[in-house]
């Protein structure tokens, strides 16, 4: 009976994901000619996905510019979860309806945004001009990975706030002052208390910023410029008519269990003691 | 400028001197009917109901019947082309007029077409729909499109000379049958910014440090690869290259890549020309100087570097479908789609060019600088159209896969 109540959440999996997911991982199993797909039943994709080096190079960068921009949206969101759970009290429920509400925008008018602060005469560059710091703009703000990792930092951390600041408040407050009472620094209190407390909240905050961030296609689109990620490399081969959609398909799994191998990973991090 | 015309043919590098203009009346005067008008408009002219009144009178009511429907009335278009193809600012109240229903499906990708019309085991739902012409050879071969009868598109005699023969013809008439009807035309120009630069005589001066960081390639593939082929010197019409020659091709184009400032999407080209961000682009669509300046920046021109470039011709087509009596309509709106009205109308909307010389008074002169009116074959013979890649190994020539591989690999490189 109990079971029952997680029904209508298994349906919804069931028609929104794993029915596309079967109906991916069927694709992925075909081959690619210029007019269409061909059913031939091989896995041939998936060995290609991992020794072709066009689709290595892409999985790298995208995993070597959105591992730093998980790690320093969790980075930079505890100091905000430690004072939205233990020193902003009173207007710690204004604060999060605030970071709630930058999260309405929809998320291409926020990439949007940046290619306007971003650009050769967005807000940065003007200011900077008329400061007489600069002759000419700054060219490498956009269409580079700084503009990339800026707007995910933008984007993502808000969530990242969330996350960590509901997993803090489970922290309690009279543990800290305990910790105090023994003796322990602020740092130590942090690395020993409310560090391995949290991490199981980090964890999940990281990985899930780090599937935003490496299936995300829109931004590395708007702002990477020549930059191969891998989700504008998967967005571009089911769009376009020279596109390999198989092989598209079988990126997608490849994507998905490096996702689960880090989470795998890190959930041993659970098990973190502080140092 | 050419003393001809308010157009200048140096910017598309030809020669400012030849009397293009004179070709063109000679092929105009060849087109004309010798009434002075054509027999679609004769048939107008005289009036359906005395067309109508005179077969009642010859033969029994099926007659008529049919009479009313081949003169005007009835029918259903299943149209799948491009958005905006089915010009529906000049095509709805001609339409009504004629009592046609047209149910419009629009694609995103030419991969779309040959899927569409194989549905239903050869007979497809849809009657009109359009191919890009370097592909017309392959269509025929998978009869994929169908003979059309020009007898019911008589406004074929007005397009242009050159495109009712060859070279260009044999993407859509074979033998003497045409298979497709052409409909419009764009260039895989070059852009610049006139306020900022000077117009490029080559497509090598994007590569001197003047315009370092301030171009972008297009992410087209097949323009970028033929603008490539020509500078490698090994330019190919039927798009047949071994893998040696495609590399080099790539290798020319990586020298662009590191100089330019980003691999762009058609999408974003204008609104980096509007922004400032960049000055010029590789060969890419004539139709953006004209979405730039929608977007503000009025200065963007096409040009075409002296080396050669490409262009495309979309083709109207009629897939064999399961509908045959709605042919007659097809036909008919196919007849209008090509008069010289809806061509000037197709070209303002589609920032497009006209395949028929009558539609060229009619254009307004943002619409007629996109191409070089006074030397249309000349510009064809420079920028012409080209097949695909082949889909199936066929000797030496790489295929549509290996040449995607090759372009993914150049975009990450």
């Amino acid at each position: 009976m109990p079971y029952l109540l997680l029904a209508p959440l298994l349906a919804l999996l069931t028609v929104g994901l794993l029915i596309p997911a079967g109906s991916l991982f069927d694709q992925s199993l075909n081959s690619s000619t210029a007019f269409g797909e061909v059913s031939r039943r091989t896995l041939d994709n998936y060995p290609r996905a991992l020794e072709d080096p066009v689709y290595r190079e892409a999985l790298v960068t995208t995993l070597l510019l959105s591992l730093p921009a998980a790690f320093l949206c969790v980075g930079l969101s505890y100091p905000v979860a430690f004072f939205l759970a233990f020193r902003a009290e009173r207007f710690r429920n204004l604060v999060l309806f605030l970071i709630v509400i930058s999260t309405f925008a929809s998320f291409i008018v926020r990439v949007y945004a940046f290619r306007i602060i971003l650009g050769d005469n967005g807000v940065i560059n003007q200011g900077l001009e008329r400061l007489g710091a600069i002759d000419e703009p700054l060219r490498f703000l956009i269409f580079s990975r700084w503009a990339v990792l800026i707007t995910w930092l933008s984007v993502f951390l808000p969530i990242a706030i969330l996350i960590l600041t509901a997993s803090m408040l489970n922290v309690r407050a009279d543990l800290l002052e305990t910790a105090r009472d023994l003796g322990a620094g602020t740092l130590r209190t942090f690395s020993r208390v409310v560090l391995p407390l949290t991490m199981r909240g980090a964890v999940g905050a990281f990985v899930l910023i780090l599937i935003f961030a490496a299936s995300d296609f829109i931004t590395p689109d708007q702002l990477g410029g020549n930059i191969q990620f891998l989700g504008r490399f998967i967005s571009d081969q089911f769009l376009l008519f020279e596109g390999d959609r198989p092989a598209a398909a079988a990126l997608s799994f490849v994507l998905m269990a490096v996702f689960v191998v880090i989470y795998l990973a890190l959930g041993r991090l659970e098990r973190f003691k502080g140092f | 400028m050419s003393a001809q015309s308010d157009i200048d043919p140096e910017r598309f590098g030809l020669d400012p001197e030849y009397d293009y203009a004179a070709v063109e009346r000679l092929a105009m005067a060849r087109a004309e009917d010798p009434l002075g008008f054509s027999r679609a408009e004769f048939l107008r002219r005289l009036g359906v109901g005395v067309g109508a009144a005179l077969l009642a009178a010859a033969g029994p009511a099926s007659a008529l019947a049919s009479a009313g429907r081949a003169a005007g009335g009835g029918g259903t278009i299943n149209f799948f082309s491009w958005q905006g193809y089915d010009i529906p600012g000049i095509a709805k109240p001609w339409l009504k007029r004629n009592d046609i229903a047209f149910r419009a499906r629009y694609f995103a990708t030419n991969d779309d077409i040959a899927v569409a019309v194989r549905q239903g085991g050869g007979k497809s739902p849809f009657n009109l729909s359009s191919y890009y012409a370097g592909q017309g050879i392959q269509w025929h071969d998978l009869k994929l499109s169908a003979p059309i009868d020009t007898s019911k598109v008589p406004n074929a005699r007005l397009l242009y000379d050159f495109l009712q023969r060859a070279p260009l013809a044999r993407w859509w008439k074979f033998g003497t049958e045409w298979w497709g009807i052409p409909f419009t035309f764009g260039g895989n120009t070059g852009l610049y910014d006139s306020a900022t630069m000077p117009a490029p005589k080559s497509w090598n001066e994007f590569l001197s440090s003047r315009w370092k960081d301030r171009f972008v390639i297009v992410d087209d593939s097949t323009a970028t690869f033929n603008m490539g082929a020509h500078l490698a010197g090994v330019f190919n019409v039927d798009f047949k290259y071994t893998p040696a020659q495609a590399k080099k091709v790539f290798d020319v184009l990586k020298k662009f890549k590191d100089n330019a400032r980003t691999v762009a999407t058609y999408g974003q080209v204008p609104e980096l020309f509007a922004s400032g961000e960049t000055q010029g682009a590789t060969a890419s669509w004539a139709a953006i100087a004209n979405q730039a300046a929608a977007k503000g920046k009025k200065t963007i021109k096409p040009f075409l570097g002296r080396e050669g470039g490409s262009s495309f011709i979309d083709v109207w087509f009629t897939p064999p479908s399961d509908h045959p009596e709605d042919l007659p309509a097809v036909l008919k709106f196919i007849n209008f789609s090509i008069s010289p009205a809806a061509q000037a109308h197709a070209a303002k909307t589609l920032s497009g060019g006209v395949m028929t010389p009558k539609a060229v008074a009619l254009l307004d002169r943002a619409t007629k600088a996109l191409y070089p009116y006074t030397a249309l074959p000349a510009f064809f013979a420079k920028a012409p159209v080209t097949a695909f890649p082949p889909t199936k190994k066929q000797g030496p020539w790489i295929t549509q896969s290996e040449f995607n591989r090759l372009w993914n690999a150049w975009k990450a490189s």
